[in-house]
């Protein structure tokens, strides 16, 4: 079974409807989305409705939780100074522009996915918002 | 000497020095200014020659008092050089890190990545340092009123720099 693996779309309506049409081309037999639908891209609507429409099993991202919760839900740590200011910009912005039923949507979203013997997390199977990244081996275990 | 584009080749100052003088011009570049001026003549890289587009601008301004997050730094100067505030064709700039280096970064269009180097002063360590940095950037269609913003926005708070030095002088100390 051939099975498509996405995430991260953050908001970027055109590299998704690119990606999706790339998928179909190499004909995936399944979809699963790893969350963060929304932040930073202009388009967080559209993503959250074509997802939905699309019935592509999602699992929460932080940003999708971050939407949900308020800013302070987040404990991820920004790559460099400026990256944390257009963090918090760009999380006001959806924060102002996002519809409710895609609000809703998105604090419905479950933070794990399972088939058969796999499973689709976000950040780790504990958190959205944790890195599982090489120097923390431990936590693979 | 390195002449800027916008001197008058014709200038009594420019053509009085008893010296060699080089142009280095873009490819098949048959006939210019620069070509009657100099002695002699190589061929550069292929750059986008103004001579074909409108004139470039000139945007420049002084950092000094400023130091920067490395990172914020690394992801600007990516952003500037890639043409995301317009087209550039030279970036050069002096930038306060702090560590209490100062180092030069240098971008040409046409040259593959940039050019970093530190130079070869004493590290400041003591407040905001008291001597030149900025960034001059030549191209096109620049956003000036942008690059000037996100690079402010790369730049330490007081106590953000405080923070960092105390950790230098200790790490140096020790």
């Amino acid at each position: 079974m051939k099975i498509a693996v996405i995430s991260c779309i953050h908001g970027n309506y055109e590299a998704l409807t690119a990606v999706l049409s790339d998928i179909e081309a190499q004909k995936a037999d399944r979809v699963y989305c790893l969350g963060d639908l929304v932040g930073y891209g202009p388009y967080p609507n559209e993503v959250v409705e074509l997802i939905r429409d699309l019935e592509i099993p999602t699992c929460q991202g932080c940003w999708d939780d971050d939407v949900v919760e308020g800013l302070d839900a987040c404990e991820c740590s920004y790559p460099s100074q400026i990256a944390e200011k257009r963090g918090k910009l760009a999380h006001e912005w959806t924060n102002r522009v996002i519809k409710s039923e895609v609000r809703e949507y998105l604090a419905n979203l479950p933070m794990i996915l399972k088939e058969g013997n796999l499973c689709f997390v976000h950040g780790s199977p504990n958190s959205q918002h944790e890195y599982l990244l090489p120097d923390k081996p431990r936590l693979l275990h | 000497m390195e002449l800027g584009f916008y001197l008058d080749l014709r200038s009594p100052l420019l053509t009085s020095f008893p010296c060699h003088r080089v142009a280095v011009v873009p490819p098949e570049t048959e006939s210019s200014p620069w070509q009657n001026f100099a002695d002699e003549t190589v061929t550069g890289n292929s750059v986008l020659s103004f001579e074909s587009e409108q004139f470039p601008q000139i945007w420049n301004t002084s950092l000094t008092g400023q130091v920067f997050d490395p990172p914020s730094l690394e992801t600007i100067w990516m952003e500037i050089t890639s043409g995301a505030y317009g087209q550039v064709q030279r970036a050069k700039g002096l930038f306060e890190l702090p560590d209490g280096a100062l180092i030069q970064m240098d971008f040409v269009d046409a040259l593959p990545g940039s050019e970093y180097r530190e130079l070869n002063v004493p590290r400041w360590l003591e407040g905001r340092p008291n001597r030149f940095s900025g960034m001059e950037v030549v191209g096109w269609n620049l956003e000036e009123s942008t690059i000037k913003q996100i690079l402010l926005d790369s730049c330490l708070s007081d106590h953000a720099l405080s923070q960092y030095q105390s950790y230098y002088k200790e790490t140096i100390a020790s």
